[in-house]
């Protein structure tokens, strides 16, 4: 029974890897299409990476019912090392809206937060004060920092979501 | 700064300098930062006087977010 596993663990592996290498060859192929990709790779970074794939699809065409597992994971690990720079990229550029969503509102609510800490600060004696003045510099240079940093990006980088 | 300004200016198709990783980094400094203060606003009790102060006395501020 034990080795009849062992065989069924060995194929499983197998179809496995095999299918893992056909579905990025196919899925990249159609990824490369699409204007998400398109704007994200230079025109010669986008023509390697499908000459790769063509090349991965013929190697699988002749060779990838006779290969081992092995050759198959080195086959598929070629590839997505040839495409991880391009793939990141994408990554970046679809996640920054988001990113730059939840920094500005975290800025709101941190300015909303000053504002109240600085009136305690003001309307008690210095005594009741919650919070000191390094405290409230502090968290004043923080806001102005990244404020600095959400302008610069904010507009240019949202214009990003009409093209996505 | 200065890498701000570059990353709007980069097309697409090259890495960008503005990164998701920079972005969450400035958002957990900021965070950082406000949470302490709300800490110690929420721990903080007035000093106590010669005459008695109202007891129990209620938050202070209201918690954005």
């Amino acid at each position: 029974m034990a080795a009849l596993d062992a065989i069924d663990d060995k194929k499983k592996r197998h179809e496995g890897a095999l299918n893992a290498l056909e579905s990025f060859i196919l899925n990249t192929r159609i990824h490369l299409e699409t204007e998400e990709y398109i704007a994200a790779g230079s025109e010669s970074e986008r023509e390697s990476l499908n000459s790769a794939l063509n090349k991965g699809a013929d190697w699988l065409d002749e060779f990838g019912f006779t290969a081992d597992t092995d050759e198959l994971e080195k086959q598929l690990k070629t590839l997505v090392d040839g495409a991880k720079a391009l793939l990141k990229r994408v990554d970046e550029h679809r996640n920054r809206p988001e990113a730059l969503g939840g920094l500005e509102k975290g800025l709101e609510g941190s300015k909303k937060f000053l504002a109240m800490a600085e009136n305690q600060t003001k309307s008690v004696p210095e005594d009741e004060r919650v919070f000191t003045e390094i405290e409230i510099t502090t968290l004043k240079k923080t806001i102005k920092d990244t404020e600095v940093y959400f302008i610069f990006t904010g507009s240019k980088h949202r214009s990003l979501r009409v093209l996505f | 700064m200065k890498k701000v300004k570059e990353q709007a200016a980069i097309p697409l198709s090259e890495n960008p300098k503005l990164t998701i990783k920079s972005i969450v980094e400035k958002m957990a400094t900021l965070d950082r930062e406000v949470k302490y203060l709300i800490n110690k606003a929420k721990n903080w009790r007035p000093p106590k006087k010669a005459k008695e102060d109202k007891k129990g006395e209620s938050s202070l501020f209201f918690i954005p977010g």
